[in-house]
């Protein structure tokens, strides 16, 4: 989750160094995020 | 038994936005017995490009595009258990749902729509988790 959709190519430059390889399936909802953060994630993930 | 991950792809490679657009998500993964699938827009199958229009033209578009990824891998519309469908505008949900319920005329996945700001004034974003097989 992103604060404003103008902000989507800088998420993606930092998230990419994390996901290198075989990234998981991902939504980037644009939304209100609770006080004032930028950015929320998430994750669903196999044991 | 561990379970498996495995990148699902359409057979329709231009459907294949993230590769396309160089982003760095999957198309969907498959996890074990389910299938997660990131959100699609609506979007040409022969162009590859994205097709904006109505909301209803999105969904159409996109739901179509959908069942194809699914069925890329083995699934299908009626395997879908959960939907999330991001909408530019609450006023539209009625126009989704009019395209809507003819894909899912029978015992229709469990669902929340959500208004939010999407890419490029597209109306539709839509995203699900099936099971896989």
């Amino acid at each position: 989750m992103i604060y404003d959709r103008i902000e989507y190519d800088d998420l993606n430059r930092v998230y990419r160094q994390y996901v290198p390889n075989g990234p998981p399936a991902r939504t980037v909802w644009s939304v209100r995020i609770i006080d004032a953060f930028k950015v929320q994630l998430d994750a669903i993930a196999i044991v | 038994m561990p379970v498996t991950r495995e990148i699902i792809a359409p057979q329709n490679e231009k459907l294949n936005v993230s590769r396309n657009l160089n982003l760095p998500h999957s198309p969907g993964i498959r996890a074990g017995e389910f299938i997660f699938l990131s959100g699609m827009l609506s979007v040409d199958p022969t162009t590859g490009e994205r097709s904006p229009g109505t909301v209803a033209h999105e969904t159409r578009q996109t739901l179509s595009n959908m069942r194809h990824m699914l069925e890329s891998a083995g699934s299908s519309l009626e395997r879908v258990v959960k939907i999330n469908v991001l909408l530019h505008d609450m006023l539209e949900f009625d126009n989704m749902n009019g395209v809507y319920r003819q894909f899912f005329a029978k015992d229709p996945p469990t669902r929340t729509t959500c208004g939010v700001q999407l890419s490029a004034g597209m109306k539709v974003e839509i995203e699900c988790i099936a099971l896989a097989g």
